[in-house]
Protein backbone atom coordinates (compact mmCIF):
# COMPACT_ATOMS: atom_id res chain seq x y z
CA UNK A 1 0.00 0.00 0.00
CA UNK A 2 1.31 3.21 -0.96
CA UNK A 3 1.23 6.27 1.36
CA UNK A 4 1.02 9.67 0.05
CA UNK A 5 1.44 13.06 2.21
CA UNK A 6 0.74 16.44 0.54
CA UNK A 7 1.53 19.32 2.16
CA UNK A 8 0.79 18.30 5.01
CA UNK A 9 0.89 20.90 8.56
CA UNK A 10 -0.49 20.26 12.12
CA UNK A 11 -1.09 23.01 14.51
CA UNK A 12 -1.41 22.09 18.57
CA UNK A 13 -3.35 25.94 19.21
CA UNK A 14 -1.16 28.57 17.94
CA UNK A 15 2.32 26.09 17.90
CA UNK A 16 2.70 24.83 14.16
CA UNK A 17 4.69 21.75 15.09
CA UNK A 18 4.56 20.14 10.77
CA UNK A 19 4.80 22.52 7.99
CA UNK A 20 3.70 21.33 4.54
CA UNK A 21 5.04 17.69 4.88
CA UNK A 22 4.72 15.74 1.42
CA UNK A 23 6.03 12.45 0.95
CA UNK A 24 5.64 9.30 -1.15
CA UNK A 25 6.32 6.06 0.11
CA UNK A 26 5.96 2.97 -2.64
CA UNK A 27 4.17 -0.03 -1.81
CA UNK A 28 6.62 -2.67 0.35
CA UNK A 29 8.83 -0.01 0.68
CA UNK A 30 10.39 0.43 4.41
CA UNK A 31 10.96 4.69 5.48
CA UNK A 32 12.85 5.43 7.78
CA UNK A 33 12.05 9.04 9.50
CA UNK A 34 14.55 10.41 11.39
CA UNK A 35 15.08 14.52 13.28
CA UNK A 36 15.68 16.27 16.27
CA UNK A 37 13.29 15.78 19.20
CA UNK A 38 10.02 17.41 19.35
CA UNK A 39 10.04 18.15 15.41
CA UNK A 40 6.88 16.19 15.31
CA UNK A 41 7.60 12.75 14.37
CA UNK A 42 5.30 11.07 16.66
CA UNK A 43 2.39 13.27 16.01
CA UNK A 44 3.04 12.98 11.73
CA UNK A 45 2.74 9.19 12.70
CA UNK A 46 -0.64 9.41 14.70
CA UNK A 47 -1.40 11.58 11.98
CA UNK A 48 -1.16 9.02 9.08
CA UNK A 49 -2.74 6.42 11.28
CA UNK A 50 -5.67 8.53 11.45
CA UNK A 51 -5.67 8.91 14.95
CA UNK A 52 -6.08 12.85 14.84
CA UNK A 53 -6.67 14.62 12.17
CA UNK A 54 -4.06 17.23 10.17
CA UNK A 55 -5.03 20.97 10.18
CA UNK A 56 -4.24 21.20 6.51
CA UNK A 57 -3.05 18.70 3.36
CA UNK A 58 -4.05 15.49 2.44
CA UNK A 59 -2.79 12.00 3.72
CA UNK A 60 -4.12 9.40 1.35
CA UNK A 61 -3.63 5.72 1.33
CA UNK A 62 -3.07 4.45 -2.75
CA UNK A 63 -5.30 7.45 -3.03
CA UNK A 64 -8.14 7.40 -0.52
CA UNK A 65 -8.09 8.95 2.95
CA UNK A 66 -6.90 7.27 6.19
CA UNK A 67 -9.15 6.03 9.29
CA UNK A 68 -8.46 4.26 11.74
CA UNK A 69 -11.47 1.81 11.49
CA UNK A 70 -10.14 0.16 8.21
CA UNK A 71 -8.01 -1.71 9.51
CA UNK A 72 -5.02 -1.17 6.90
CA UNK A 73 -2.50 0.01 9.30
CA UNK A 74 -0.68 -1.48 12.25
CA UNK A 75 0.92 1.26 14.83
CA UNK A 76 3.98 0.56 17.45
CA UNK A 77 3.83 3.10 20.10
CA UNK A 78 7.20 4.47 21.29
CA UNK A 79 6.31 3.27 24.30
CA UNK A 80 4.77 0.06 23.40
CA UNK A 81 1.50 0.73 24.69
CA UNK A 82 0.65 -3.10 25.41
CA UNK A 83 -2.15 -3.39 27.41
CA UNK A 84 -1.23 -4.78 30.90
CA UNK A 85 -4.39 -6.02 31.98
CA UNK A 86 -4.32 -8.86 28.97
CA UNK A 87 -1.70 -11.30 28.23
CA UNK A 88 0.82 -11.82 25.78
CA UNK A 89 -1.65 -14.05 23.39
CA UNK A 90 -4.95 -11.85 24.57
CA UNK A 91 -2.75 -8.82 23.50
CA UNK A 92 -1.95 -10.00 20.10
CA UNK A 93 -5.70 -11.10 19.47
CA UNK A 94 -6.86 -7.46 20.55
CA UNK A 95 -6.39 -6.16 17.02
CA UNK A 96 -8.44 -8.86 15.71
CA UNK A 97 -11.06 -8.80 17.47
CA UNK A 98 -11.71 -5.42 16.61
CA UNK A 99 -11.58 -6.25 13.36
CA UNK A 100 -14.15 -9.00 13.45
CA UNK A 101 -12.43 -11.88 12.67
CA UNK A 102 -14.20 -15.47 13.34
CA UNK A 103 -12.93 -17.07 16.46
CA UNK A 104 -10.88 -19.91 14.80
CA UNK A 105 -9.40 -17.81 12.48
CA UNK A 106 -8.59 -15.68 15.51
CA UNK A 107 -7.21 -18.17 17.44
CA UNK A 108 -4.30 -19.88 14.24
CA UNK A 109 -3.20 -16.12 13.73
CA UNK A 110 -2.82 -15.35 17.24
CA UNK A 111 -0.79 -18.59 17.54
CA UNK A 112 0.84 -17.59 14.32
CA UNK A 113 1.83 -14.32 15.11
CA UNK A 114 3.10 -15.31 18.54
CA UNK A 115 6.05 -17.97 17.27
CA UNK A 116 7.04 -14.92 14.40
CA UNK A 117 7.93 -13.23 17.31
CA UNK A 118 9.26 -16.23 19.29
CA UNK A 119 6.59 -15.29 22.16
CA UNK A 120 4.59 -18.81 21.93
CA UNK A 121 6.37 -20.23 25.05
CA UNK A 122 5.03 -17.10 27.16
CA UNK A 123 1.41 -16.98 25.59
CA UNK A 124 -0.03 -16.42 28.81
CA UNK A 125 2.51 -14.08 30.60
CA UNK A 126 1.52 -10.59 31.05
CA UNK A 127 3.26 -7.74 29.99
CA UNK A 128 5.32 -6.75 33.22
CA UNK A 129 6.52 -9.76 33.19
CA UNK A 130 8.06 -9.57 29.92
CA UNK A 131 11.23 -8.38 29.14
CA UNK A 132 11.77 -4.94 27.66
CA UNK A 133 12.92 -6.58 24.00
CA UNK A 134 9.98 -8.97 24.27
CA UNK A 135 7.45 -6.51 25.03
CA UNK A 136 8.60 -4.82 21.53
CA UNK A 137 7.88 -8.13 19.61
CA UNK A 138 4.68 -8.34 21.55
CA UNK A 139 3.92 -4.58 20.31
CA UNK A 140 4.99 -5.49 16.88
CA UNK A 141 3.18 -9.10 16.57
CA UNK A 142 -0.02 -6.85 18.00
CA UNK A 143 -0.18 -5.07 15.32
CA UNK A 144 0.83 -6.74 12.51
CA UNK A 145 -1.51 -9.65 13.36
CA UNK A 146 -4.81 -8.05 11.90
CA UNK A 147 -2.68 -7.96 8.82
CA UNK A 148 -2.57 -4.00 7.67
CA UNK A 149 -0.87 -3.16 4.54
CA UNK A 150 0.77 -0.24 6.29
CA UNK A 151 2.75 -0.40 10.11
CA UNK A 152 4.17 2.47 11.66
CA UNK A 153 6.65 1.96 14.21
CA UNK A 154 7.24 5.05 16.86
CA UNK A 155 11.02 4.48 18.29
CA UNK A 156 10.21 0.71 19.13
CA UNK A 157 13.93 -0.39 19.73
CA UNK A 158 14.99 3.64 21.86
CA UNK A 159 14.70 1.60 24.72
CA UNK A 160 17.03 -1.79 24.02
CA UNK A 161 20.36 -2.19 24.58
CA UNK A 162 22.69 -2.16 21.56
CA UNK A 163 23.06 -5.82 21.18
CA UNK A 164 19.10 -6.72 21.33
CA UNK A 165 18.67 -3.65 19.19
CA UNK A 166 21.06 -5.43 16.29
CA UNK A 167 18.76 -8.04 16.77
CA UNK A 168 15.21 -6.76 16.42
CA UNK A 169 16.34 -4.87 12.86
CA UNK A 170 17.34 -8.39 11.82
CA UNK A 171 14.40 -9.86 13.08
CA UNK A 172 12.20 -6.61 11.99
CA UNK A 173 14.16 -7.20 8.08
CA UNK A 174 13.15 -10.61 8.36
CA UNK A 175 9.66 -10.08 9.10
CA UNK A 176 9.28 -7.32 6.72
CA UNK A 177 10.09 -9.51 4.13
CA UNK A 178 8.20 -12.12 4.64
CA UNK A 179 4.79 -9.99 4.79
CA UNK A 180 5.99 -7.52 2.54
CA UNK A 181 4.04 -4.63 4.08
CA UNK A 182 4.77 -0.62 3.85
CA UNK A 183 6.47 0.59 6.67
CA UNK A 184 7.43 4.00 8.22
CA UNK A 185 9.98 3.77 10.84
CA UNK A 186 10.47 6.34 13.12
CA UNK A 187 14.08 6.48 14.59
CA UNK A 188 16.87 8.39 16.13
CA UNK A 189 19.67 5.95 15.50
CA UNK A 190 21.39 7.16 11.70
CA UNK A 191 23.24 3.48 12.08
CA UNK A 192 19.37 1.81 12.56
CA UNK A 193 17.71 4.07 9.74
CA UNK A 194 20.75 2.95 7.04
CA UNK A 195 20.28 -0.44 7.92
CA UNK A 196 16.46 -0.72 8.04
CA UNK A 197 15.52 1.86 5.33
CA UNK A 198 14.95 2.02 1.33
CA UNK A 199 14.44 5.67 1.88
CA UNK A 200 15.68 7.90 4.64
CA UNK A 201 13.41 11.12 5.62
CA UNK A 202 15.12 14.15 7.81
CA UNK A 203 13.24 16.52 9.41
CA UNK A 204 14.44 19.70 10.61
CA UNK A 205 13.00 21.27 13.77
CA UNK A 206 10.30 23.63 14.52
CA UNK A 207 7.64 23.80 12.40
CA UNK A 208 9.01 20.26 10.71
CA UNK A 209 9.65 20.03 7.37
CA UNK A 210 11.27 17.56 5.54
CA UNK A 211 15.16 18.84 5.24
CA UNK A 212 15.95 15.62 3.27
CA UNK A 213 14.63 12.61 1.20
CA UNK A 214 17.34 10.18 0.27
CA UNK A 215 16.67 6.63 -1.06
CA UNK A 216 19.01 4.05 0.38
CA UNK A 217 20.69 1.52 -2.34
CA UNK A 218 22.38 -0.95 -0.62
CA UNK A 219 21.59 -5.16 -0.84
CA UNK A 220 20.22 -6.88 1.93
CA UNK A 221 21.25 -8.27 4.35
CA UNK A 222 23.04 -5.07 4.97
CA UNK A 223 26.75 -5.04 6.93
CA UNK A 224 27.61 -2.57 9.15
CA UNK A 225 30.95 -2.12 8.23
CA UNK A 226 30.76 -1.96 4.05
CA UNK A 227 31.98 1.63 2.89
CA UNK A 228 29.03 1.96 0.93
CA UNK A 229 27.06 1.61 4.58
CA UNK A 230 29.22 3.80 6.32
CA UNK A 231 29.46 6.83 3.38
CA UNK A 232 25.50 7.23 3.99
CA UNK A 233 26.04 7.56 7.71
CA UNK A 234 27.88 10.37 7.08
CA UNK A 235 26.26 11.41 4.89
CA UNK A 236 23.09 11.84 6.50
CA UNK A 237 25.16 12.39 9.82
CA UNK A 238 26.54 15.55 7.91
CA UNK A 239 23.04 16.26 6.87
CA UNK A 240 21.63 16.77 10.45
CA UNK A 241 24.86 18.29 11.93
CA UNK A 242 25.74 21.33 9.36
CA UNK A 243 21.50 22.74 9.93
CA UNK A 244 21.03 21.90 13.31
CA UNK A 245 23.76 22.87 14.48
CA UNK A 246 23.26 23.55 18.72
CA UNK A 247 20.15 22.07 18.23
CA UNK A 248 19.55 18.65 20.69
CA UNK A 249 18.90 15.73 18.62
CA UNK B 1 16.59 -26.60 35.31
CA UNK B 2 16.53 -29.12 37.74
CA UNK B 3 19.49 -28.56 39.34
CA UNK B 4 18.52 -24.68 40.30
CA UNK B 5 15.00 -26.77 41.39
CA UNK B 6 16.68 -28.76 43.97
CA UNK B 7 19.62 -26.61 45.05
CA UNK B 8 18.09 -24.40 47.17
CA UNK B 9 16.66 -26.93 48.91
CA UNK B 10 19.54 -27.58 50.52
CA UNK B 11 20.54 -24.61 51.43
CA UNK B 12 18.86 -22.30 54.18
CA UNK B 13 16.21 -21.64 52.10
CA UNK B 14 13.82 -23.73 53.49
CA UNK B 15 14.99 -22.95 57.30
CA UNK B 16 14.20 -19.29 56.46
CA UNK B 17 10.93 -19.81 54.76
CA UNK B 18 9.96 -21.48 57.61
CA UNK B 19 10.63 -18.78 60.06
CA UNK B 20 8.75 -16.26 58.43
CA UNK B 21 5.91 -18.69 58.20
CA UNK B 22 6.16 -18.58 62.21
CA UNK B 23 6.63 -14.77 61.97
CA UNK B 24 3.22 -13.98 59.49
CA UNK B 25 1.31 -16.48 62.27
CA UNK B 26 3.08 -15.53 64.88
CA UNK B 27 3.27 -11.51 65.26
CA UNK B 28 -0.58 -11.29 64.49
CA UNK B 29 -1.16 -13.40 67.60
CA UNK B 30 1.53 -11.42 70.04
CA UNK B 31 -0.70 -8.27 69.11
CA UNK B 32 -3.54 -10.28 70.16
CA UNK B 33 -2.06 -11.63 73.18
CA UNK B 34 -0.72 -7.78 74.13
CA UNK B 35 -4.38 -6.61 73.29
CA UNK B 36 -5.81 -8.97 75.73
CA UNK B 37 -3.70 -8.77 78.66
CA UNK B 38 -3.59 -4.85 78.78
CA UNK B 39 -7.06 -4.99 78.61
CA UNK B 40 -7.57 -7.68 82.18
CA UNK B 41 -4.67 -5.65 83.36
CA UNK B 42 -6.53 -2.07 83.29
CA UNK B 43 -9.34 -4.07 84.82
CA UNK B 44 -7.84 -5.78 87.66
CA UNK B 45 -6.50 -1.91 88.33
CA UNK B 46 -9.58 -0.58 88.13
CA UNK B 47 -8.60 1.69 84.94
CA UNK B 48 -11.96 1.47 83.78
CA UNK B 49 -15.33 -0.02 84.83
CA UNK B 50 -15.12 -2.88 82.07
CA UNK B 51 -15.93 -6.60 81.95
CA UNK B 52 -12.78 -9.10 82.18
CA UNK B 53 -11.69 -10.53 78.91
CA UNK B 54 -12.83 -13.87 80.12
CA UNK B 55 -16.49 -12.39 81.03
CA UNK B 56 -16.82 -10.94 77.72
CA UNK B 57 -15.38 -13.98 75.77
CA UNK B 58 -17.95 -15.71 77.38
CA UNK B 59 -20.69 -13.45 76.79
CA UNK B 60 -19.80 -13.26 73.14
CA UNK B 61 -20.13 -16.86 73.03
CA UNK B 62 -23.16 -16.85 74.48
CA UNK B 63 -24.69 -14.36 72.16
CA UNK B 64 -23.44 -15.90 69.07
CA UNK B 65 -24.43 -19.66 69.83
CA UNK B 66 -27.93 -18.77 72.12
CA UNK B 67 -28.54 -15.73 71.22
CA UNK B 68 -29.84 -12.97 73.63
CA UNK B 69 -33.49 -13.55 75.39
CA UNK B 70 -33.81 -10.12 75.52
CA UNK B 71 -34.16 -9.63 71.77
CA UNK B 72 -34.36 -13.33 71.22
CA UNK B 73 -31.30 -12.82 68.77
CA UNK B 74 -27.92 -14.42 68.02
CA UNK B 75 -25.10 -11.96 67.19
CA UNK B 76 -25.62 -13.40 63.52
CA UNK B 77 -28.86 -12.78 63.02
CA UNK B 78 -28.27 -8.63 64.51
CA UNK B 79 -25.42 -8.62 61.73
CA UNK B 80 -27.34 -10.43 58.81
CA UNK B 81 -29.68 -7.44 59.42
CA UNK B 82 -27.30 -4.77 59.21
CA UNK B 83 -25.18 -6.44 56.99
CA UNK B 84 -28.88 -7.02 54.66
CA UNK B 85 -29.29 -2.49 54.70
CA UNK B 86 -25.53 -2.17 53.83
CA UNK B 87 -26.08 -4.65 50.96
CA UNK B 88 -29.23 -2.75 49.85
CA UNK B 89 -27.52 0.74 50.04
CA UNK B 90 -24.04 0.02 48.67
CA UNK B 91 -25.98 -1.76 45.80
CA UNK B 92 -27.50 1.46 44.97
CA UNK B 93 -24.25 3.48 45.21
CA UNK B 94 -21.97 1.29 43.43
CA UNK B 95 -24.82 1.01 40.79
CA UNK B 96 -25.27 4.84 40.36
CA UNK B 97 -21.35 5.39 41.33
CA UNK B 98 -19.63 3.24 38.89
CA UNK B 99 -21.11 4.54 35.45
CA UNK B 100 -21.62 7.71 36.74
CA UNK B 101 -17.95 8.16 37.72
CA UNK B 102 -17.13 6.47 34.22
CA UNK B 103 -19.45 8.72 32.42
CA UNK B 104 -17.43 12.05 34.32
CA UNK B 105 -14.05 10.95 34.03
CA UNK B 106 -14.19 9.77 30.46
CA UNK B 107 -16.15 13.60 29.32
CA UNK B 108 -13.95 16.63 30.45
CA UNK B 109 -17.75 18.42 30.05
CA UNK B 110 -19.64 16.32 32.42
CA UNK B 111 -16.57 16.44 35.19
CA UNK B 112 -16.69 20.24 34.61
CA UNK B 113 -20.69 20.32 35.18
CA UNK B 114 -20.67 17.70 38.19
CA UNK B 115 -17.38 18.86 39.72
CA UNK B 116 -19.51 21.89 42.06
CA UNK B 117 -21.80 19.45 43.38
CA UNK B 118 -19.66 16.42 44.14
CA UNK B 119 -17.24 18.30 45.76
CA UNK B 120 -19.77 20.38 48.35
CA UNK B 121 -21.59 17.14 48.88
CA UNK B 122 -18.78 15.01 48.94
CA UNK B 123 -17.57 16.73 52.47
CA UNK B 124 -21.00 16.12 54.51
CA UNK B 125 -20.89 13.25 56.91
CA UNK B 126 -22.56 11.01 55.58
CA UNK B 127 -24.47 10.58 59.26
CA UNK B 128 -25.79 13.98 58.73
CA UNK B 129 -28.29 13.33 56.30
CA UNK B 130 -30.44 11.14 58.99
CA UNK B 131 -32.80 14.17 59.80
CA UNK B 132 -33.08 15.87 56.46
CA UNK B 133 -33.65 11.17 55.37
CA UNK B 134 -36.54 10.97 57.94
CA UNK B 135 -38.14 13.63 56.42
CA UNK B 136 -37.56 12.51 53.02
CA UNK B 137 -39.22 9.45 54.12
CA UNK B 138 -41.72 10.00 56.66
CA UNK B 139 -44.63 9.04 53.85
CA UNK B 140 -43.12 5.84 53.64
CA UNK B 141 -44.36 2.49 55.66
CA UNK B 142 -41.33 2.20 58.19
CA UNK B 143 -39.32 4.79 56.75
CA UNK B 144 -36.44 3.82 59.66
CA UNK B 145 -35.18 1.18 56.80
CA UNK B 146 -34.92 3.72 54.08
CA UNK B 147 -32.99 6.42 56.32
CA UNK B 148 -30.65 3.75 57.39
CA UNK B 149 -30.11 2.56 53.56
CA UNK B 150 -29.79 6.00 52.68
CA UNK B 151 -27.00 6.98 55.40
CA UNK B 152 -25.09 3.99 53.40
CA UNK B 153 -26.07 4.94 50.19
CA UNK B 154 -24.29 8.01 50.95
CA UNK B 155 -21.57 7.07 52.31
CA UNK B 156 -20.71 4.43 49.89
CA UNK B 157 -21.16 6.73 46.99
CA UNK B 158 -18.51 9.11 47.25
CA UNK B 159 -15.19 7.21 47.70
CA UNK B 160 -16.87 4.71 44.35
CA UNK B 161 -17.43 7.98 42.03
CA UNK B 162 -14.50 9.55 43.18
CA UNK B 163 -12.50 6.45 43.04
CA UNK B 164 -13.94 5.40 39.26
CA UNK B 165 -13.71 8.90 38.12
CA UNK B 166 -9.90 9.19 39.26
CA UNK B 167 -9.30 5.70 37.54
CA UNK B 168 -11.13 6.62 34.44
CA UNK B 169 -8.76 9.73 34.02
CA UNK B 170 -5.44 8.22 34.68
CA UNK B 171 -5.77 5.78 32.33
CA UNK B 172 -2.44 6.49 29.56
CA UNK B 173 -4.50 7.86 26.11
CA UNK B 174 -1.90 6.11 24.35
CA UNK B 175 -3.98 2.90 25.60
CA UNK B 176 -7.02 4.35 24.02
CA UNK B 177 -4.70 5.35 20.52
CA UNK B 178 -3.26 1.74 20.65
CA UNK B 179 -6.57 0.29 20.60
CA UNK B 180 -8.57 2.94 17.96
CA UNK B 181 -5.11 1.93 15.89
CA UNK B 182 -6.28 -1.26 15.87
CA UNK B 183 -9.56 -0.15 14.99
CA UNK B 184 -11.77 -0.28 17.95
CA UNK B 185 -15.32 2.06 18.11
CA UNK B 186 -16.04 3.82 21.09
CA UNK B 187 -17.87 1.51 22.98
CA UNK B 188 -14.96 -0.89 22.25
CA UNK B 189 -12.51 1.41 23.59
CA UNK B 190 -14.98 1.84 26.94
CA UNK B 191 -15.43 -1.89 26.87
CA UNK B 192 -12.46 -2.99 26.80
CA UNK B 193 -9.78 -0.31 27.60
CA UNK B 194 -11.32 2.27 30.12
CA UNK B 195 -13.19 -0.90 31.86
CA UNK B 196 -10.14 -3.26 32.74
CA UNK B 197 -7.70 0.05 32.88
CA UNK B 198 -9.82 1.32 35.83
CA UNK B 199 -10.68 -1.65 37.33
CA UNK B 200 -8.33 -1.74 40.18
CA UNK B 201 -8.97 1.40 41.20
CA UNK B 202 -13.31 1.14 40.61
CA UNK B 203 -12.71 -1.68 43.07
CA UNK B 204 -10.53 0.25 45.28
CA UNK B 205 -13.57 2.70 45.64
CA UNK B 206 -15.77 -0.32 46.34
CA UNK B 207 -13.66 -1.49 48.95
CA UNK B 208 -13.81 1.69 50.86
CA UNK B 209 -17.36 2.26 50.13
CA UNK B 210 -18.00 -0.92 52.03
CA UNK B 211 -16.06 0.09 55.07
CA UNK B 212 -17.99 3.17 54.89
CA UNK B 213 -21.38 1.72 54.20
CA UNK B 214 -20.82 -0.82 57.14
CA UNK B 215 -19.66 2.13 59.65
CA UNK B 216 -22.90 4.55 58.60
CA UNK B 217 -25.29 1.64 58.83
CA UNK B 218 -23.94 0.97 62.50
CA UNK B 219 -24.26 4.79 63.18
CA UNK B 220 -27.60 4.97 61.90
CA UNK B 221 -29.38 2.56 63.90
CA UNK B 222 -27.77 4.08 66.57
CA UNK B 223 -30.85 6.60 65.96
CA UNK B 224 -33.55 4.63 65.27
CA UNK B 225 -34.96 1.15 64.52
CA UNK B 226 -35.22 -2.02 66.24
CA UNK B 227 -33.16 -4.02 63.95
CA UNK B 228 -29.48 -4.55 63.65
CA UNK B 229 -26.11 -4.69 65.41
CA UNK B 230 -25.45 -0.85 65.79
CA UNK B 231 -29.39 -0.79 67.46
CA UNK B 232 -28.15 -3.89 69.52
CA UNK B 233 -25.34 -2.08 70.77
CA UNK B 234 -26.81 0.82 71.42
CA UNK B 235 -30.35 -0.74 73.33
CA UNK B 236 -27.81 -2.87 75.76
CA UNK B 237 -25.97 0.66 76.95
CA UNK B 238 -29.34 2.28 77.55
CA UNK B 239 -31.08 -0.89 79.32
CA UNK B 240 -28.39 -0.78 82.20
CA UNK B 241 -25.34 -0.58 80.46
CA UNK B 242 -24.63 -3.97 79.50
CA UNK B 243 -21.15 -3.92 79.00
CA UNK B 244 -19.87 -7.17 77.87
CA UNK B 245 -22.69 -7.39 75.47
CA UNK B 246 -22.02 -3.91 74.20
CA UNK B 247 -18.29 -5.06 73.93
CA UNK B 248 -19.57 -7.79 72.02
CA UNK B 249 -21.20 -6.55 69.62
CA UNK B 250 -18.03 -3.63 69.21
CA UNK B 251 -16.21 -7.26 68.14
CA UNK B 252 -19.27 -8.15 66.39
CA UNK B 253 -18.75 -5.28 64.18
CA UNK B 254 -15.05 -5.47 64.09
CA UNK B 255 -14.59 -9.02 62.80
CA UNK B 256 -17.55 -8.48 59.86
CA UNK B 257 -15.47 -5.15 58.66
CA UNK B 258 -12.50 -7.47 58.78
CA UNK B 259 -13.94 -9.78 56.39
CA UNK B 260 -15.84 -7.51 54.46
CA UNK B 261 -12.73 -5.74 53.33
CA UNK B 262 -10.47 -9.10 53.36
CA UNK B 263 -13.56 -10.26 50.77
CA UNK B 264 -12.84 -7.26 48.51
CA UNK B 265 -8.66 -8.19 48.60
CA UNK B 266 -9.33 -11.26 47.70
CA UNK B 267 -11.36 -10.44 44.75
CA UNK B 268 -9.38 -7.87 43.82
CA UNK B 269 -6.40 -10.58 43.48
CA UNK B 270 -9.04 -12.67 41.30
CA UNK B 271 -9.89 -9.91 39.15
CA UNK B 272 -6.57 -8.36 38.41
CA UNK B 273 -4.29 -11.47 37.88
CA UNK B 274 -1.87 -8.43 36.33
CA UNK B 275 -1.31 -6.24 39.09
N1 LIG C 1 -1.33 16.34 22.27
C1 LIG C 1 -0.53 17.42 22.13
N2 LIG C 1 -0.95 18.65 22.49
C2 LIG C 1 -0.14 19.73 22.35
N3 LIG C 1 1.11 19.67 21.89
C3 LIG C 1 1.59 18.48 21.52
C4 LIG C 1 0.81 17.29 21.63
N4 LIG C 1 1.55 16.25 21.19
C5 LIG C 1 2.74 16.77 20.83
N5 LIG C 1 2.78 18.10 21.01
C6 LIG C 1 3.89 19.01 20.69
O1 LIG C 1 4.22 18.79 19.36
C7 LIG C 1 5.63 18.78 19.18
C8 LIG C 1 6.03 17.52 18.48
O2 LIG C 1 5.80 16.40 19.35
P1 LIG C 1 6.12 14.93 18.90
O3 LIG C 1 5.79 14.03 20.03
O4 LIG C 1 5.45 14.64 17.61
O5 LIG C 1 7.69 14.99 18.68
P2 LIG C 1 8.71 13.82 18.30
O6 LIG C 1 9.41 14.26 17.07
O7 LIG C 1 8.01 12.53 18.28
O8 LIG C 1 9.72 13.88 19.51
P3 LIG C 1 10.56 12.67 20.18
O9 LIG C 1 11.67 12.37 19.24
O10 LIG C 1 11.06 13.25 21.43
O11 LIG C 1 9.62 11.53 20.37
C9 LIG C 1 6.23 18.93 20.55
O12 LIG C 1 6.69 20.25 20.68
C10 LIG C 1 5.11 18.65 21.51
O13 LIG C 1 5.23 19.49 22.62
MG1 LIG D 1 8.08 10.83 19.43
Amino acid sequence: MALTLHNVSHFYLERQVLDHISLHIGTGRFCCITGPSGCGKSTLLRLVAGLEKSTGGAILLDGAPVSARSGQIGMVFQEGALFPWLTARKNVSFGLEMQGFKPKVLADLTEEYLSLVGLKQFAEYYPNQLSGGMRQRLAMARSLAYNPSLVLMDEPFASLDAQSRNLMQAELTRIWRETKKTVVFVTHSIDEAVFLADQIVVLSSRPGQVKADIPIELPRPRLRTSPAFVRYREQILALIENSEGTNEW
Amino acid sequence: MLEQAVLPELTDLPRKKRNKRWLDLGLPVLSLVCFVSLWELSVRLKLFALPTPEETMKTFLRLLVYGDPLYAKNLLQLTGASLWIVAKGCGAAFGLAIPLGVLVGANPYLEKLTHPILEIFRPVPPLAWIPLAYLMFSSLPGPTRYVQAFVVFVGAFFPAVVNTLHGIKVIDPTYIQAAKSCGASSCQVLRRVLLPGSLPSILTGIRIGIGIGWMCCVAAEFVGGRMGIGFYIWDSYSTGGRAPEIISGIIAIGIVGYLLNAGIIWLERRLLPWR
